[in-house]
């Protein structure tokens, strides 16, 4: 039975609150002119399901199931300042724009569009399910003009492109979409809420035009350098493997045995096997849900620098009150959709038993709130990706000087710490026992000792020696519209924008892996003192002079690192995706094998502002095999690192 | 639509369409290959001798097939990629680059400058000569990055 007389009431109430100017913090330094001068997102009609713009005064916050009532943005504010996203252009690669939409046609310019399919400027999707990049601009750059919803940067200059989906062979030229082509050259930021979920481990390769464009992002904006804010993928349970967009078989992780029950422990996929996000310039974005904690689809690793808001997995009711976020259920992320009731995510034939009727075209909610079903809500690191990408255009639109290592330095030091104690929650400070099929010990000791035959595998939030609070789930924390806005308009400390790749040094050689152990890699030693940004090591199996098999079973292998200040970041975890095998034909992972010739990189920001001098060790902390896999024996890997600094 | 300097030598259409840049019938009629899909090693013997390249310390086979985006290549695990025969050079100045590639001249079929982001893609007339090239410039051109892409998985939205 639904509530509908109820949520009507209280939606109407919400709404009559924010109109009032919910909030605390002054217009009296707004120049910002125009009918919605100085105003905040009260003025559109659909804001008070806008959770992540206002929680406190939101349609969800008297849902306590899923939602806190707190967790949002904190960009009410910057709003009221008249900061709108001014002056930036942002760019929203994906799999098209809709540039007639109503709530986005006034801000999108149409020498900033592209489509890869027609090559064409006009980069409307023809199917009538690909409104994704319709939703993740709005997110971004939806109107303020008493239409629908309002984006985080409701004035920026939007463009787009369609970028993902190509058929008949078509591939999109990533270098002109990257910033080479005439109408994606004057990019500020670029929103990626796109990856390779890949299933078994990929080289980080001199063949990667993608790592190529974006080491080139420095040279964008006149040498200030533009950023990408990407997606860390939805892949922390599994990888669904798709082909021609039909679903072959879930690509999935071991759970961990304790006391008769299974935890899914740690992340499945790691972000860092779509080796692009290995690069400074992208800024890998979780994703956090109503409730202030992480959403149970997203990915995490070594690599996420930041956390948004995506919502959670499933979103049922009339607008997503139904559930609780336990049940991975809740509030999703409202925004704009391909118009019309016959495409997009709201439209005739949905079920009520998969979304919110708001999504259903002709259903009574949607017929009051949604009638021409110009608006959806959808989650995902997709759309968590797109909050943040709105909080750096508003960065932007306040100092326009900022260059790219400005933008990360600033969301890194205003990101708030959330849920800080999820670490030691359900079991995931319990050590995991290596020898036997994934099992949790009794124990939660933090040591990692070599020849142990168990070892946590997750540290939850930890403080390095340079004082930075970092975590695999949410990076640096969850992002501050406010706190960033208002460090960007006081700063002047601006960073170098020069992008010097640094080269490989040794770290070893012959380390020796022991499944069902934990076993020292290496160490190695360094002699500079500038403070970290990022560290990488690259692997691959040791060649075996007697041509005997030399491979190594990365979905078996944990790799930890430990800094001379006694910092350790997980960098990969046992039992990942590589490791298990579905009798699927099309499921190739058979253990996640590394060669000798293989260049297998992951990167960590945990160590982010300590002084590196010392010796670092590696260790390998490496689960059980399966026998049908038939990894190597004895196994051994070559490794090499090499350190960004922070600048 | 791309920016900056464009120079297209003549005689490609002739050279490209002899590669498998641009596809004659009965190409396209083997052309059939996912991208990411690894190939057994039995499907692999059944295709017979195959023209190989290496970039870097990595050897790719060709296969006698490709669509509009390139010619289809297996790397050393089987997976099926694609490649047009594209290098991009970054890292060092735009007429440092050009300059570079004056001595592969006869090789190029398309120079692209691509001037916002300081990067130079020359495409060659086949896989072999464009990885030769690579690999010769990534020893020669100081402080440059040499990439030849090669796609093997298309992203997907998350």
């Amino acid at each position: 039975m639904r509530r509908i007389a109820y949520l009507a009431l209280v939606s109407f109430t919400t709404t009559l609150i924010s109109a009032c100017g919910g909030g605390s913090d002054s217009t009296s330094s707004c120049t910002e002119t125009g009918p919605y001068a100085c105003q905040t997102g009260a003025s559109e009609p659909l804001y008070t399901y806008q959770w992540g713009l206002n929680a406190a005064q939101s349609f969800f916050a008297t849902y306590t199931e899923v939602s806190d009532g707190t967790t949002d943005l904190n960009v009410e504010a910057v709003h009221k300042q008249g900061i709108k996203g001014q002056g930036v252009n942002v760019m929203v690669l994906d799999d098209g724009l809709e540039i007639n939409h109503i709530d986005l046609k006034a801000n999108i310019n149409p020498a900033m569009t592209w489509n890869f399919q027609t090559n064409t400027s006009d980069s409307t999707p023809t199917g009538i399910n690909e409104a994704h990049g319709t939703n993740v601009a709005g997110m971004i750059a939806a109107a303020q003009n008493g239409i629908g919803v309002m984006g985080i940067a409701p004035r920026v200059t939007l463009g787009g492109a369609k970028f993902i989906g190509l058929t008949n062979g078509a591939i999109a030229n990533v270098v002109e979409a990257y910033g080479g082509a005439l109408w994606s050259k004057n990019t500020d930021v670029f929103n990626a809420s796109y990856s390779k979920s890949l299933i078994v481990p990929i080289d980080y390769s001199p063949t990667s035009v993608e790592i190529a464009a974006v080491q080139s992002f420095p040279n964008l904006r006149n040498g200030k350098g533009a950023v990408m804010v990407k997606s860390a993928a939805n892949d922390y349970v599994d990888i669904q493997v798709r082909e021609n967009g039909i679903k072959l078989f879930d690509a999935s992780c071991p759970k961990f045995e304790y006391r008769g029950a299974s935890y899914s422990l740690v992340s499945c996929a790691n972000p860092s096997s779509d080796t692009v996000r290995l690069e400074l310039p992208i800024i890998v974005t979780a994703a956090a849900n109503a409730k202030g904690y992480k959403s149970s689809y997203s990915s995490a690793g070594s690599v996420v620098w930041i956390t948004g808001l995506g919502g959670q997995g499933g979103s049922l009711g009339n607008y997503g009150e139904e559930g609780s976020a336990e049940k991975d259920l809740g509030p999703q992320i409202y925004s704009t959709d391909l118009m019309g009731c016959d495409r997009g995510y709201s439209k005739y034939g949905e079920s009520p038993d998969e979304v919110a009727q708001f999504l259903i075209g002709g259903s009574p909610i949607n017929q009051e709130k949604n009638p021409s079903c110009d608006f959806s809500q959808m989650n995902g690191t997709s759309s968590s990706a797109p909050t943040v990408t709105g909080v750096v255009a508003l960065m932007l639109s306040a100092n326009p000087n900022l260059g790219w290592r400005d933008i990360r330095d600033i969301l890194r030091r205003t990101a708030r710490q959330m849920n800080p104690d999820y670490g030691n929650q359900n079991y995931r400070n319990h050590q995991v026992n290596l020898t036997l099929n994934p099992t949790l010990s009794d124990s939660t000791s933090t040591a990692l000792s070599d020849g142990a035959t168990a070892a946590r595998i997750d540290y939850g939030w930890q403080t390095n020696g340079a004082g930075n609070k970092y975590s695999n789930w949410y990076g640096f924390g969850l992002v501050d519209a406010k706190a960033a806005v208002t460090m960007a308009k006081a700063y002047t400390s601006y960073k170098l924008t020069q992008l010097v790749v640094p080269t490989w040094s040794l770290a070893g050689v012959d380390g020796q892996v022991k499944y069902g152990e934990v076993k020292e890699l290496g160490k190695f030693s360094v002699a500079s003192e500038k403070a970290i940004d990022m560290i990488q090591l690259v692997f691959n199996a040791s060649k075996k002079p007697d041509n005997e098999v030399s491979n190594v079973c990365m979905g078996s292998v944990g790799i930890f690192l430990k800094s001379p200040q006694g910092s350790v970041s997980v960098l990969s975890t046992p039992y990942n995706v590589f490791y298990d095998n579905t009798t699927h034909t099309k499921d190739t992972r058979n253990g996640g094998k590394i060669g000798s010739d293989s260049i297998y990189v992951l990167g960590s920001y945990a160590f982010y502002g300590e002084n590196p001098k010392g010796d670092w060790t590696i260790y390998a902390v490496s689960g059980t095999p399966l026998t049908t896999s038939e990894c190597a024996a004895n196994p051994k890997l070559d490794m090499g690192y090499r350190i960004y600094n922070a600048e | 639509m791309i920016e900056g300097l464009n120079i297209v030598y003549k005689k490609l259409m002739v050279i490209a369409a002899s590669i498998g840049l641009g596809f004659s019938g009965l190409t396209y009629a083997q052309s059939n290959y996912e991208l990411g899909t690894m190939l057994t090693p039995a499907q692999i013997s059944a295709l017979g001798p195959l023209k190989s390249f290496t970039v870097g310390t990595m050897t790719f086979r060709i296969l006698a097939a490709g669509n509009r985006s390139g010619t289809y290549v297996i790397n050393d695990q089987g997976k099926i990629g694609i490649c047009n025969g594209e290098v991009l050079i970054s890292g060092v100045p735009i007429d440092q680059a050009k300059k570079a590639l004056i001595a592969y001249q006869s090789s190029i079929v398309s120079t692209t400058v691509y001037d916002s982001l300081k990067m130079v893609s020359a495409k060659f007339s086949n896989l072999q000569e464009a990885a030769n090239a690579r690999n010769e410039l990534a020893t020669t051109l100081t402080g440059a990055t040499l990439t030849m892409p090669i796609t093997f998985n298309l992203p997907r939205v998350n």
